[in-house]
């Protein structure tokens, strides 16, 4: 080095340089390691923190001042404090579900800031009341029809855990609250402890209704990817087709799709085949994921879930909402691969050919005409001419008796909803097909007590459930209600003499209690059955004749209708082909369900 | 006993030693980078164009005034197809905090993001929920956004709320992020989707991946007959001549510029041992008398060269991968990686400690061919061999000029040959030039002049001195040149896409008044825009640029070689126009027939005028919407508007305006961003070689001139007793330094002009052509810079404290 720089005091200056360059190198590798080492959040905090403001914004939506953390001494002077802690127990439920749920912790905080807004506090007002404002309020924080899925299933799961938990710790808290309560509060905490005494009595046997609560919990997780599923599709299907808060409506997406406006302003018919595509393969991918055996674990799940709350008066409309529409899918959990089946038939029309094996595409052409139509007269006339193809495309794939089998066999299952939809049916096309009154026969006296006591024993839920939660004022209806059941109870019996008797252990006098319901739902329940007469089959051989003899004369008329629908869209209401289609849906009794369930606004 | 020779020579030379190190480092070092260079470049150009889509074949896609979804089933049946990827692409304006940002969604089936490239993770993972995304780093950072972190995008349905999506995972800038301008979210189909359309998931792209050993081309044609894609575009994804020409493109000016330093580091090292040639020739001398024979002798020298080749070597192989990655990051991007290629690392050892170890050689000729005695006593050396291959040079670099510029077809090779011929020229002359200007110096009356010519007419020093500093200043004022020629040509090129904007997504019935009716818009021109394959004869696939209408003669300032009303009237008669630079570099002229290909379809054009500008360095052909329509059945498909003000405001106004129709407006320089940024940061390497090469150039002239003056200390303290001052000896080593570096400048300046031309010339071997221009105040600037540095050393080194009377 000395030979380097020429001088030893040379060589030590270098020597000090580097020593001094090393140090600040040193120094600033430090200062770097420091400014990189910043506080990263907790993920853990920030998902408690959002759940506590869902909470407390939650609460605030729905009661002035109410939050998370009421100190006694504010409690005991609020004239709702009953409905405020049944509220905050029914609040942290859910809060709990969405902590629990593999939801975003951003989602959640969003969901925390709508429901601070103006619209969210009108929708979570409702929400108590209205599953449809569920429903909108879901939609409108942008719950995907996954979110739905399991949030929508753990939910379910934690109200069949912990719901009569959550009553019995309600009425243990009111009933150590009621003695403090001042002001207008006194009366209303009174009457909420003896309701929720009332709610928890109804769940029956505290063992027996841990036993069922367990053999509930273990049917859903059986069925927990068929019960997602399920709601999965419900989701999605209201979204496209609903028009209440929750739906988009069917009409408003065909009309945006085939409007001026849009990415897809001015869609071509190919376009629409290809988004009509998209739609029919999320109902094919839904119903090959519904497979025999899910769909069988999802009915039994259901089941369970149905039995388990038998009798149990729970308060929130909302939930009664909920368990209602379970157990209409419940009903017609097994019938879906069929269901989607047909629907997939019928949606075939979509990808008509013509003899150089390309797409016609007519009825989609049809379709964004009909979406773009303002008369009201050829909206009519052409909406049955779509059913028309429709219909034509499923019955080249399914003839008659495979449908008439298909029916009988959903017949001779003779209870529950799925044979009252086949009796009712039955019943409106013998009244279709009379001139006047219909011919009162056994049969269609059987059909409309399995429809009427279906009927009596919904509005008997309803009546029961409401009596647990205000007594004195449906103590009345109760009577009522339960009066009819067991008076047309009596009737059957007396119809059927010398067949199956219905016990009849109970009077609509009361005493009125869990086990008094439990005893007038058996009533029903074997009421239904003998209604059905001693020999179920030969009703339900019977309503399917007469809904039979309608679906062979709706085949028996396919040349015709194939020759009015095939016309084209129809741009003169008063033309001879819009006379001519007239008549043919008048005298195809296929008009008559397909104006039941797509004529309706 | 032969190797301790040689080390202790090394050892008794340590400033020699050292400069021969790193020279030979140096060279290693950029020999591997330019092996490197351009493999490097295409794999990064091929991530950044295989990004959409990557190992897929075929591609379907929306054209204009065609179907924009496309149905998926039909193609699970074509014979050769062996996998489908379905996604759905749509551009969204992203906000987050204060940001608000177009970018481009693209959805998945099942939230499979990585089913068409890489996704590798910083932060967060890939189970997606519906409405969960990967973002990249950069988005991740622009936005300010983490893991776990929601941002809104507006849908294209009109009256559509902000959908919010969900940061799940930050992914680095590569495999599907290698190409992020815009930014690219990834994400499930059903959201996305629903951003375009409510109700079942739909695709706008979809991508094939064809069978192991079918034809692509045949599969395509099977997909594109099928009806449902009758009104789509079914193309190749990978357009491998495309590729290979924007690497080129990046790579060639660098190959270039660092095959210069590359040779320079080698020819620094034989210069190094050639100024120590007497010290040499005195030890062989000595060797001999005490009775090594000559073989002894050689090899003494030869291990002393392998051991500096090898340790130089060495350090040059732990230096190439830093430098490596260096310039890949200066040039390409800051995310690019690279691997170091074990075979190109030993080919570069090879060559350069190879070319070192040889170079160091050279001056033992001199040696061998004199006696003891003569390298003894240093007897100067009176062979006319430098003379002879001065002559040689001349005749040979003369000759291949004439053959470059007036032999139709032989530029390309020879421009380099000639490139370094003329550069050799250089390196032989200056010595002469030296000498005889310091003849003409010994003649002057000053005494410090005198005592200077002569050293300079006799001394080795000098004239090895001159020879460097001529050649690293022709290289360095060539570089220079070629940076400031380059840069200005890209300002020229950039200045002219400034107030561009292009709108693409659009239908070909638009109307464009709808556009020119907004605020900052002075005109929009409707075309088709896009990519194609140019062939003819001597050019096969020359990636092009199409400019599908007339109206494109307005978008630029184009020079027409004839008439504006020629070149609209070839347009209007269905024929084509092309860059003159199509003639310089493979003779296509005016009636010349070509082929343009379009998305496979091949299709025979005339070419009706020819232009000149620098837009795409050439490489486009402006064609009439009716000839692609009736040729190709291709409508247009891109609005260009010209801004009249702010073209990024313009664009956001554009976007504002036309929200719901998924147009994607973005300034042309921003669309072309990545472009742009690789080719400024070529043009700034080569910026940084030059000054780089500057400074070797001065190093090694001062390494020979530290190493020549250890011989002529008894000459200086001969003057120092023969009356001459310290200020006088020290006027005379500067009037010697500013001879040397006079000498050398007024070669370089000539030799650079020249050796532009030739590289130039060299460019067209890489498609590149431009027209001759030479920046002399850059070069008088570099040239005057290194002589005022070199001629002041003595001062700034401080020699005059080393001045001594008594002789050592």
């Amino acid at each position: 080095m000395k030979a380097v720089f020429g001088t030893k005091k040379g060589a030590d200056a270098f020597r000090v340089l580097l020593a001094a360059v090393l140090v600040v190198l040193l120094l600033a590798s430090l200062c770097a390691l420091a400014a990189c080492n910043k506080n990263e959040p907790d993920p853990a905090k920030e998902r408690a923190d959002a759940v506590t403001r869902l909470e407390t914004n939650t609460l605030a939506a729905l009661g002035e001042d109410w939050t998370p953390d009421v100190p006694r001494e504010t409690l005991i002077r609020m004239p709702d404090c009953a409905s405020y802690l049944e509220a905050r127990r029914w609040v942290s439920l859910v809060a709990g579900v969405l902590s629990r749920s593999g939801l975003q912790t951003a989602k959640i905080s969003l969901i925390a800031d709508f429901a601070a807004s103006e619209d969210g506090k009108r929708l979570l007002s409702d929400a108590a009341n209205n599953a449809d404002a569920v429903l909108g309020f879901v939609s409108a924080v942008g719950f995907t029809s996954g979110d739905v899925s399991e949030v929508g299933f753990e939910l379910l799961r934690a109200v069949v855990t912990d719901v009569r938990e959550l009553y019995v710790g309600l009425a243990e808290e009111l009933e150590a609250l009621r003695g403090s309560v001042v002001g207008d509060g006194q009366a209303d905490i009174a009457a909420a402890t003896e309701r929720a005494e009332r709610v928890v009595a109804s769940f029956g046997d505290e063992d027996k209704a841990e036993e069922s609560i367990a053999d509930t919990v273990a049917a859903l997780d059986e069925a927990k990817e068929g019960i997602g599923t399920l709601f999965a599709f419900a989701y999605d299907a209201e979204r496209i087709f609903g028009t209440g808060e929750s739906g988009e409506g069917l009409s408003s997406v065909l009309g945006s799709a085939a409007g001026g406006s849009g990415a897809l302003a001015g869609v071509s018919d190919g376009e629409m085949l290809t988004w009509l595509d998209g739609m029919v393969s999320g109902l094919r991918e839904f119903g090959a994921s519904m497979t025999e055996e899910k769909t069988a674990s999802v009915k039994a799940a259901l089941k369970s879930v149905r039995e388990c709350f038998q009798g149990f008066a729970q308060p929130v409309a909302a939930v009664g909402d909920a368990m209602e529409w379970l157990r209409v899918a419940e009903s017609f959990a097994d019938e879906i691969p069929t269901i989607v089946s047909y629907a997939l038939s019928a949606c075939n029309v979509i990808y008509e050919r013509n003899a150089e094996d390309t797409y016609t595409y007519d009825f989609v052409h049809k379709l964004r005409l009909l979406a773009e139509e303002e008369d009201e007269e050829l909206r009519t006339v052409n909406t049955y001419a779509l059913g028309a193809e429709l219909f034509l495309s499923f019955a080249e794939r399914h003839d008659a008796a495979e449908l008439k089998g298909w029916i009988r066999d959903m017949a001779k299952e003779g209870t529950g909803l799925k044979s009252a939809l086949i009796y009712a049916f039955a019943l409106m096309a013998a009244q279709a097909e009379s001139d006047g009154d219909v011919e009162v026969t056994p049969d269609l006296v059987s059909m409309v007590s399995v429809l009427l006591t279906e009927v009596f024993g919904s509005l008997m839920d309803e009546t029961w459930r409401k009596y647990v939660l205000f007594p004195e004022k449906y103590e009345n209806r109760l009577r009522i209600v339960s009066g009819l059941v067991i008076s047309f109870a009596e009737s059957v019996n007396e119809l059927n003499a010398g067949g199956v008797q219905v016990d009849i252990n109970v009077s609509s006098s009361g005493p009125y209690d869990s086990e008094w319901y439990a005893e007038v739902m058996r009533i029903r329940e074997e009421t239904i059955r003998n209604a059905g007469g001693t020999d179920g089959e030969a009703l339900a051989d019977k309503a399917t004749a007469v809904i039979g003899e309608y679906i062979d004369a709706s085949y028996a008329r396919i040349d015709e209708l194939r020759a009015a629908a095939s016309v084209g869209y129809i741009t003169d209401a008063d033309s001879a082909e819009a006379t001519k289609l007239a008549e043919e849906v008048q005298s195809n009794p296929i008009f008559m369900v397909f104006a039941f369930f797509f004529m309706q606004k | 006993m032969t190797l301790w020779l040689a080390l202790k020579n090394l050892k008794a030379k340590p400033l020699r030693t050292l400069a021969s190190v790193l020279a030979i480092a140096v060279a290693v070092a950029m020999f591997f980078c330019m092996f490197s260079f351009e493999g490097a470049v295409y794999e990064y150009v091929f991530a950044v164009e295989t990004a959409d889509f990557g190992d897929s074949d075929l591609m379907i896609a929306a054209k204009s005034g065609g179907d924009r979804i496309a149905l998926v089933q039909p193609l699970y049946g074509v014979e050769g197809v062996e996998s489908v990827t379905p996604t759905v692409s749509v551009y969204a304006l992203a906000s987050a905090g204060e940001r608000e940002e177009y970018v481009r969604l693209r959805g998945f089936d099942n939230g499979a993001v990585d089913s068409l490239g890489e996704v590798r993770l910083v932060a967060g993972d890939l189970s997606l929920r519906q409405d969960d995304v990967i973002v990249s780093e950069a988005m991740a950072e622009a936005f300010g956004l983490r893991a776990g972190d929601y941002f809104t995008v507006r849908g294209m349905v009109a009256g559509t709320k902000p959908v919010s999506l969900f940061v799940r995972g930050i992914a680095e800038n590569r495999g599907a992020f290698a190409a992020d301008s815009p930014y690219n979210v990834l994400g499930h189909a059903s959201t996305v989707g629903s951003l375009l359309l409510a109700g079942g998931t739909v695709y706008n792209e979809i991508f094939i991946g064809v069978e192991e050993g079918a034809d692509i081309a045949e599969v395509r044609e099977r997909v594109a007959a099928l009806p449902e894609y009758a009104s789509l575009t079914v193309s190749e994804c990978l357009d491998g001549n495309y590729i290979s020409t924007r690497a080129r493109n990046l790579a060639s000016p660098v190959t270039i510029a660092g095959a210069a330093v590359a040779l320079l580091s080698v020819a620094g090292v034989a210069l190094v041992f050639t100024s120590g040639i007497r010290d040499r020739r005195a030890y062989a001398a000595k060797l001999t008398l005490v009775g090594a024979t000559k073989k002894r002798v050689f090899a003494v020298f030869c291990l002393e060269s392998a051991a500096v080749a090898l340790v130089g070597a060495a350090v040059g192989a732990a230096l190439a991968a830093g430098v490596f990655a260096l310039m890949l990051r200066i040039v390409l991007s800051s995310a690019m990686t690279f691997s170091v290629n074990a075979g190109l690392l030993i080919a570069s050892l090879a060559a350069g400690g190879g070319a070192a170890f040889l170079a160091s050689l050279y001056p033992l000729g001199k040696v061998f061919r004199a006696t003891a005695r003569e390298n003894l006593v240093g007897a100067p050396e009176r062979g006319r061999a430098g003379i002879v291959l001065l002559a040689v040079l001349l005749v040979v670099t003369l000759t291949c000029l004439l053959v470059e510029n007036l032999v139709p077809g032989a530029k390309g090779a020879l421009s380099v040959i000639n490139l370094l011929l003329s550069v050799a020229c250089a390196a032989a002359a200056a010595p002469y030039i030296a000498r005889f200007a310091g003849r003409m110096l010994a003649r002057t009356s000053r005494p410090s002049a005198i005592a200077a010519g002569y050293s300079a007419a006799r001394e080795r020093k000098t004239a090895g001195s001159a020879q460097i500093l001529a050649v690293g200043m022709t290289v360095s004022m060539l570089l220079f040149t070629a940076w400031s020629l380059t840069t200005s040509i890209f300002s020229d090129f950039t200045a002219e896409f400034e107030r561009m904007i292009l709108v693409t997504n659009v239908s070909s019935a638009v109307d464009t008044s709808e556009f020119t009716e907004l605020d900052g818009v002075d005109s929009a021109h409707l075309m088709v825009w896009r990519q194609a394959e140019l062939s003819a004869d001597g050019v096969e696939g020359r990636s092009v640029n199409i400019l599908g209408s007339a109206d494109a003669l307005g978008l630029a300032d184009f020079a027409c070689l004839t008439s504006r009303e020629d070149v609209e009237n070839a347009l209007a008669a269905g024929k084509i126009v092309l860059d003159s630079s199509m003639r310089e570099l493979y003779g296509i002229d005016v009636g010349s027939v070509v082929t343009v290909d379009i998305d496979g379809a091949a299709r025979e054009l005339e070419v009706g005028a020819l232009v000149r500008h620098n837009l795409f360095n050439g490489a486009y052909v402006i064609v009439s919407e009716e000839t692609l329509e009736g040729e190709y059945g291709l409508a247009p498909d891109t609005v260009v508007l010209i801004a009249s003000d702010d073209a990024a405001k313009t664009a956001e106004r554009v976007r504002s305006v036309f929200a719901d129709r998924n147009y994607y407006a973005l300034p042309a320089l921003e669309a072309y961003e990545w472009d742009t940024r690789s080719l400024e940061n070529v043009f700034d390497l080569i910026a940084a070689l030059a000054f780089m090469l500057t400074a070797l150039a001065f190093a090694v002239a001062v390494a020979g001139v530290t190493v020549g003056r250890a011989y002529s200390e008894r000459t200086r303290s001969t003057l120092l007793c023969a009356g001459l001052s310290k200020r006088g000896l020290l006027g005379a080593e500067l009037t010697e330094h500013a001879l040397a570096a006079a000498s050398a400048f007024l070669l370089a300046l000539p030799v650079s002009a020249l050796a532009v031309q030739c590289l130039v010339n060299a460019l067209g071997l890489f498609g590149l052509y431009f027209e001759f221009m030479y920046n002399v105040v850059a070069a008088l600037a570099a040239g005057l810079v290194v002589a005022a540095a070199f001629a002041l050393v003595p001062v700034v080194f401080g020699f005059a404290r080393g001045y001594d009377m008594r002789r050592r």
